[in-house]
């Protein structure tokens, strides 16, 4: 499974009141090896993305927003990307808020290399429902 | 099960729409029935499900084993392909594919139930030990 990785200035998003992780569309930004995400980076405007021609939906179904014992979890389902013709290549994942006024990111997840989709081929962005998307307790 | 889904399509295109249009506390309001109905559908899923009752967890030199469970109500999850059901307070250090999932809702509460109703569970735990870990 790829590591998942935070932005920096998420944890502060989160404190003032950025982002309603709860109620929110989050969506999938996906960028190649070339155009790596870095912590610093803040909003979708500071990522290169990919073109997305050829790609399915790359909007998140959030399923949990809550706490236990004063650990918070967001969980989303599975996100299945699918082709329908030739898809440019990517290696990072990169969940951000579109309902956020800057469309505010969260983290990335790294897929090691550069990845490519023909027609008909799926890629899933497994969310770890055990464990949630990230914590913070 | 589908009511519950369009009211959440619904209901989340509302917040969004008053994300940009109306005053913050009319925003929360709405956002708070989005989070509300996601945990509707989330126990429906999970209906019929037993509580945890066993962890999973990976010591260093056992690899992963089986520990008491926290007791609470596990939480059911709508997937592209399926259903999942898992205990949110717990977590779960087991690999995806060890995870309850079926293709209806009935077949991923069994596979929960299984390993977690005390009828059932030492046998499981005995044939996941015995199994891939």
């Amino acid at each position: 499974m790829a590591t998942f990785n935070k932005i920096n200035s998420f944890v502060e998003a989160m404190a003032e009141k950025v982002h309603n992780l709860g109620a929110d569309q989050l969506v999938a930004a996906l960028t190649n090896a070339a155009n790596a995400p870095v912590a610093t980076n803040t909003q979708l405007s500071n990522l290169t993305q990919i073109s997305y021609t050829n790609l399915s939906s790359r909007n998140f179904t959030t399923s949990s927003s809550s706490q236990t014992s004063g650990t918070y979890k967001l969980v989303l389902a599975d996100l299945v990307l699918t082709a329908s013709g030739a898809v440019a290549a990517f290696r990072y994942v990169v969940p951000y808020n579109d309902t956020a006024t800057n469309d505010e990111l969260i983290g990335w997840w790294d897929y090691g290399s550069d990845l490519t989709l023909a027609s008909g081929e799926t890629f899933t962005v497994d969310c770890d429902a055990g464990n949630g998307v990230l914590q913070n307790n | 099960m589908q009511k519950i889904i369009e009211k959440i399509e619904a209901a989340q295109a509302a917040y969004i729409e008053a994300v940009a249009t109306k005053p913050q506390a009319e925003a929360q309001k709405l956002g708070a029935e989005v989070k509300a109905l996601r945990q509707e559908l989330a126990a429906k899923i999970a209906e019929g499900a037993v509580p945890c009752s066993v962890r999973w967890f990976v010591d260093k030199a056992a690899g992963l084993v089986p520990g008491k469970g926290c007791g609470n109500l596990p939480h059911g999850i709508l997937q592209p392909n399926g259903f999942e059901i898992c205990c949110l307070a717990c977590g779960d250090a087991r690999p995806r594919a060890h995870r309850p999932r079926g293709l209806f809702r009935e077949q991923a509460v069994a596979a929960w139930n299984v390993e977690h109703d005390p009828s059932t569970r030492d046998a499981a735990i005995k044939r996941r030990l015995g199994g891939v870990q």
